[in-house]
């Protein structure tokens, strides 16, 4: 009979415990999901964030092709009025064609090819080397020789 | 990211109940170890761990199965009954969880093993109960790999306690051969050998029925309740 008691005792006490440990556990977790270290919420903030970065690098990145692609073709355009302009004045007597032609081109450049987002230009780098203070000594030239024969 | 841990309450109960069902399950481990080890040399030692041994490791089924259960009412997992059932069929670490749900079927099968015992035949049941560590090993893949926590320092030192002594244990259990452990069998009963039987049973006479003894005269019987006056 003392047996089944320490058995039904020793039950109760490895029970308790290990109801004692769950809610130990639970409260740690919490507090630690509370004050914002929890492991998986942290994880998924973070690849939203690496998500964003990486479509704001795309979005950069599309932008600057576009822009170079219109600054090309814009210089195309250019190129081929020029040439237009010598072609139409075959006589040789100069100028880029008549005033209607300079007035109205011949093709605009479409809409669509200018860049929505204006990429960032490069900044100029804010560090400059300073100038060295150092200067060498000038050769000093050298006394006159005086003679001290009279 | 702060968020309300109560959003997240069955969520955070799952994970409080699988940690607490791997301490429980290394402890009944790490107790049959013992036990298998020889490790109490005290006589009676043994027969006091079993039932601590027995009851550690039921109380980690019911961690067990909180943890599984407590993953159904999780909003964001939504794992269905299947998902927690059958293995591989989680959308979350597939692999991992099927490997966390064959172990903790191994675990409840093997553990549970115990109160069948008499029908499988306490030799062969011996042999089954070992595989208890496979389902083991097979719990800590599935904490490293599913767990939300595995990455958190703390958890790897938990991990680390429970590994580093069932590990010493078990390498002390296969260093020292397989009988170690197992209580001495009990010598068999020689019989005697047959002539030797036969002269013995001639030797004793056979049994005699002796007459019952009788009460002597004026003792009263034991069955028979007195009368008023106090006469038999």
């Amino acid at each position: 009979m003392p047996d089944r008691n320490r058995m039904s005792r020793r039950t109760h006490v490895v029970a308790w415990s290990t109801i004692a440990l769950f809610v130990v556990v639970l409260v740690l977790l919490s507090a630690q999901m509370a004050s914002g270290h929890d492991p998986a919420l942290s994880a998924n903030a973070k690849r939203a964030k690496a998500l964003r970065r990486q479509a704001y690098a795309q979005a950069q990145a599309r932008a600057a092709r576009a822009q170079v692609q219109a600054q090309a073709q814009a210089e195309q355009q250019a190129q081929q009025e020029y040439d237009q302009g010598y072609g139409d004045n075959g006589s040789g007597s100069g100028g880029y064609g008549s005033p209607d032609q300079q007035s109205q081109p011949q093709d605009q450049a479409p809409q669509d090819a200018q860049p929505q987002y204006q990429a960032p230009q490069p900044a100029q780098p804010q560090y400059q080397a300073p100038q060295p203070q150092y200067q060498a000594p000038q050769p000093q030239q050298p006394a006159p020789l005086q003679s001290t024969t009279s | 990211m702060r968020a309300d841990p109560l959003h997240y309450g069955w969520w955070l109960a799952s994970r409080s109940a699988g940690i607490v069902a791997l301490l429980c399950v290394t402890g009944a481990v790490v107790l049959g170890l013992i036990m298998a080890n020889n490790l109490p040399r005290r006589a009676g030692a043994k027969a006091r761990l079993r039932p601590l041994h027995e009851a550690i490791a039921i109380a980690g089924l019911v961690a067990l199965a909180v943890h599984g259960l407590t993953l159904l009412g999780d909003r964001w997992l939504r794992p269905g009954i299947i998902g927690i059932a059958i293995p591989f069929q989680s959308h979350y670490r597939p692999l991992y969880t099927g490997i966390g749900i064959i172990a903790g079927y191994g675990i409840a099968l093997l553990g549970l093993s115990f109160y069948a015992r008499r029908e499988i035949g306490a030799q062969r049941w011996r042999q089954i109960h070992r595989f208890t560590l496979a389902a083991y090993a097979l719990a800590i893949v599935h904490v490293l790999g599913a767990g939300t926590d595995a990455g958190q320092r703390w958890l790897q030192v938990v991990l680390l306690a429970s590994v580093v002594p069932v590990g010493i244990l078990f390498a002390m259990r296969m260093l020292s051969g397989p009988g170690v452990g197992r209580a001495p069998a009990p010598a068999p009963r020689r019989r005697p050998a047959a002539p030797a039987r036969v002269a013995a049973a001639r030797s004793v006479p056979p049994p005699v029925a002796r007459p019952r003894p009788r009460p002597p005269a004026g003792a009263r019987p034991l069955w028979v309740h007195p009368d008023e006056d106090g006469r038999y």
